[in-house]
């Protein structure tokens, strides 16, 4: 399951959609607004998601993880709208009977996220104009 | 010959900067999503190298070269930074 919310993600809550007796691995990706980039102080960010094809990719993303994993299920969210410093942009929640399925599933679908989904995001600095960025080349590439 | 087509384009992130607006209904002869893009270049001073850029239609990945029917929904995607 992966949803695109508008609200802050409850991590502890989604983690409870993780409850499994087969279950011996849970590995959690979650990717936090942090306070710089090359070299700039941000001060917030912004994501924009075109939601219905991102929702349709995502889903895609986690049944390739399925098959290419033995792993037993997935729990993601990736935010939209208007985020602060230290806010989840998005998290990843993976079980697994065992652990290395779960460590390379998750890292499966958090790079693939981060490639394939239709989400923008704008970085807002502290001292400059805000810029659209891309994580095509790398973090903090200017597209604009 | 080729056909006016009534297409539906969708703006996100910098093209809805761009252009002003989310949205917009428009007719148009491009019989493909790359002769759409070079018109929107033109109209609304996009780049006008497209590498880099993908295409969506009615909600589904297609290439560049895809044929453009009459109702479709449009939507370029830019690079995208998601995570």
């Amino acid at each position: 399951m992966f949803s695109i919310s508008n609200v802050p993600i409850d991590a502890d809550l989604l983690s409870k959609q993780l409850i499994n007796s087969s279950a011996g691995a849970f590995v959690c990706f979650e990717g936090r607004v942090r306070n710089h980039n090359e070299g700039s102080e941000v001060a917030s960010l912004e994501y924009e998601v075109y939601e219905g094809l991102a929702a349709k990719e995502a889903w895609r993303i986690v049944e390739e993880a399925k098959e290419k994993f033995d792993i037993l299920d997935v729990v993601g969210v990736h935010r939209q709208g208007h985020l602060e410093i230290g806010d989840i942009a998005v998290w990843i929640g993976v079980i697994a009977s065992h652990r290395g399925p779960a460590f390379s599933a998750c890292r499966y679908i958090i790079d693939e996220i981060k490639h394939r989904l239709p989400v923008w995001k704008k970085e807002h600095y502290k001292d400059k104009a805000p810029r659209w960025v891309s994580c095509h080349e790398g973090e903090g590439h200017e597209i604009r | 010959m080729k056909k006016l087509k009534e297409l539906n384009v969708h703006y996100y992130a910098v093209l809805r900067e761009m252009t002003g607006k989310s949205e917009e209904d428009i007719e148009s002869f491009a019989a493909t999503p790359g002769e759409l893009y070079k018109d929107l270049a033109g109209k609304y001073g996009f780049p006008l190298n497209s590498r880099g850029i993908r295409v969506s239609i009615n909600e589904e990945f297609q290439s560049m070269d895809a044929t453009l029917c009459s109702g479709d929904c449009v939507v370029f995607i830019t690079p995208v930074a998601g995570g």
